[in-house]
């Protein structure tokens, strides 16, 4: 115990002594957590619109404030032509032009179908999609209030009044989606990567065997490694959380002990990949470049961007061997669900095993390497 | 090799033999190291010191063959009582740069379990003895080869090693750190009966230990005190200063390949042959008309370079 206690300290000393490592500690979570949280963003809110209005009835202001009022529109300009409305497109000024017919509002009046149509900038195929989605849903709306007050329909609602209700994620916003899983992909590029240098770098400088003459086993020599940075891990679990929380408005549903125990599993794993990486790379450089092939599938098959059940099937066998996919699960259940543990018990229990696997791999390895 | 059970013994390897694949680095090398003497190893690079300096100290594992010692210890067996009792100083410098050398020495002794107020005596008598005392606060990176080698040795001494190993332990050392550096060894081995093992390409430091071994490719040539070590060749070396005027390679390239004589070379401007055994008279004939020729006193350069000109057509070891 004594002997690891100073294994510890003198990863923090020498930690102390390089202030690039140091600062990745405290910048890289903060500066995932903004760049993810608020530069990923799929919501289709707030599109540009302009509008080319040549029927200038109360019909059609209506359409438009109505198209206004979902938030899904913002009319940054009014144009006298079509050809203006093009412009506008082109230069990406507007990415929504609606274009009203002269008798739209003659022919909603008298029961003819009132003409307009709307262009969209359809380079971002989501937000076209949704945009065109939106648009038309406000189109059926209006349509069928209309029929219904002909038909002598005398209530607000329709007569099939559907109500959506996004739950967990009312607003739809992408980050309340994106941050819960971020906090795996930030635990793991930055814990990966220092550890993954730790057994190779003191191979190559020759202090490893420095270290293995002394009565220091190869246990203690691994963990007096994991130890200080699964204290820098809580750390930047902490600092995600606190931003998640007040920064993005993100509320935890959940158990922030049962967050924090989950938490502390995955750095367990994450730090034993990096060892495992460091007793197979000859070089720091090695290190560095096969901690970047395990980084890649953590953030593309986890689940953290595309959802799995929506990959291949190859990809999905595969997404089941990345511990990251269940501490995704987990943290997405926990803050976003308020799911107790019981209803978690599966990708904790995969979690604990993968981390137990890596672990004991490494700790071979490491016998291996140095015998 | 007699002297196998030595009771007294620090250090006994039996047939220790290492491969790396197809390649046989230290191949049953069999010896015993008596406790209180400084024993050394000598030999060409790649001739398998390093590989059996590891295998003692328990670094790398034997293929066959045992090492024992400590009164019954065994290095496989006992591996963490082995250590605790050893000190081991690598060829390359191996102390972390980016601490300070006082951090350096705080770390390995708690390694070693030393109590912080026995570490702190430790640390002191040690960096005065070895004079780096103002260097303790220093960041380890900016060092000096000869001082790194002081600071290193310090490590390795902390817990009082009952056997210290040294591999190499003064290659590019100016010469008074090189006279610190084993003035405190002989000290710790005469005072205090600590054992050492080095190895070393310095004549004058092997001259310096108690027993030497010879090794060459993977296996041990000769070994024994150096003064006996030197006997074979006691009697057949002489020596005759080139005369004035006279080009000493030509007076090399004339005697070099003469019959009675096995070696032949320049030191300085003296030429320095060695007969074979029988034929000093025929030798001396043959330089005389350079000099008068004088015997030397063989040094044991003379000695391993006459014994691996044996050693390929006759594999058996000399023991002495």
């Amino acid at each position: 115990m004594k002997r690891l206690l100073a294994l510890t300290w003198k990863e923090f000393l020498q930690l102390k002594r390089d202030p690039i490592t140091l600062r990745l500690i405290v910048f890289v979570p903060v500066m995932q957590t903004l760049m993810f949280g608020y530069a990923i963003n799929y919501d289709v809110k707030h599109l540009k619109m302009v509008v080319y209005d040549e029927s200038k009835s109360v019909e059609s202001r209506d359409l438009v404030s109505k198209m206004v009022a979902t938030q899904y529109f913002d009319v940054v300009g009014q144009v006298g032509s079509l050809k203006a409305l093009g412009e506008e497109i082109d230069a990406a000024r507007a990415s929504v032009g609606l274009v009203i017919d002269r008798n739209f509002g003659k022919d909603f009046h008298r029961g003819a179908p009132a003409q307009a149509f709307l262009i969209v900038n359809a380079t971002d195929t989501t937000t076209a999609t949704q945009a065109m989605a939106i648009a038309s849903g406000i189109a059926s709306g209006l349509s069928v209030q209309a029929l219904v007050q002909r038909a002598g329909w005398k209530w607000e609602e329709l007569p099939l009044n559907l109500r959506v209700r996004p739950w967990y994620n009312p607003d739809l916003r992408t980050s309340t989606f994106v941050i819960p899983g971020l906090i795996a992909i930030i635990l793991t590029f930055t814990l990966i990567q220092f550890t993954a240098s730790a057994i190779v770098r003191e191979r190559e400088r020759g202090t490893l065997e420095q270290l293995q003459v002394t009565p220091a086993t190869r246990t203690e020599i691994i963990l007096g490694k994991i130890m200080p940075f699964m204290l820098i891990g809580l750390v930047q679990l902490t600092m995600t959380i606190l931003l998640m929380r007040f920064l993005f408005d993100i509320p935890i549903r959940g158990s922030v002990l049962e967050l924090y125990a989950v938490g502390l599993i995955f750095i367990t794993a994450v730090l034993g990949l990096g060892m495992l990486i460091s007793t197979l790379a000859a070089t720091q450089m090695q290190a560095m470049q096969m901690s970047a092939f395990f980084l890649l599938p953590f953030v593309f098959l986890s689940g953290y961007v595309f959802p799995i059940d929506g990959m291949p099937k190859i990809f999905q066998y595969i997404s089941r061997l990345i511990p990251a996919r269940y501490f995704i699960d987990a943290l997405r259940g926990i803050i976003l669900r308020g799911a107790p543990i019981r209803d978690l018990w599966q990708p904790i229990a995969w979690l604990t095993f993968y981390t137990i696997v890596i672990i004991a791999l490494a700790v071979a390895r490491f016998k291996k390497t140095t015998a | 090799m007699s002297a196998a059970s030595d009771a007294g013994a620090s250090l006994e390897a039996r047939d220790l033999t290492r491969r790396f694949g197809a390649f046989t680095a230290v191949n049953h090398v069999n010896f015993v190291v008596p406790p209180g003497k400084v024993f050394g190893f000598l030999g060409p690079n790649g001739s398998g010191k390093s590989t059996t300096i590891r295998m003692l100290t328990g670094l790398l594992e034997p293929t066959s063959g045992s090492v024992t010692g400590f009164g019954g210890l065994d290095v496989a067996r006992d591996t963490e009582a082995w250590k605790k009792r050893l000190g081991y100083m690598s060829q390359k410098f191996s102390l972390y740069i980016d601490l300070t050398v006082e951090e350096n020495l705080r770390f390995f002794g708690s390694l070693y379990g030393l109590e912080p107020a026995r570490l702190s005596e430790r640390v002191r008598a040690l960096s005065e003895r070895l004079e780096f005392g103002a260097l303790l606060p220093a960041m380890t990176a900016g060092l000096s080869t000869g001082q790194r080698q002081r600071v290193a040795l310090a490590a390795a001494l902390l817990h009082e090693p009952e056997l210290l190993f040294l591999d190499e332990p003064t290659g590019g050392v100016d010469p008074k750190g090189r006279r610190l550096f084993w003035d405190l060894i002989y000290e710790l081995a005469a005072d205090r009966h600590m054992t050492v093992l080095v190895t070393t390409h310095y004549m004058d430091e092997a001259e310096q230990c108690d027993r030497l071994a010879f090794i060459l490719n993977g296996g041990i040539i000769a070994e024994g005190p150096p003064h006996d070590l030197k006997d074979g060749l006691r009697g057949r070396i002489l020596e005759v200063p080139a005369p004035p005027g006279a080009d000493p390679f030509e007076e090399l390239s004339r005697v070099q390949s003469a019959p009675p004589l096995e070696d032949a070379y320049l030191f300085g401007r003296r030429l320095r042959v060695v007969a074979r055994p029988g034929e000093e008279t025929a030798a001396r004939r043959l330089v005389e008309p350079l000099g008068v020729p004088q015997a030397a006193e063989p040094s044991l350069e003379d000695v391993f370079v006459s014994l691996a000109r044996r050693a390929p057509a006759e594999t058996e070891k000399v023991a002495v």
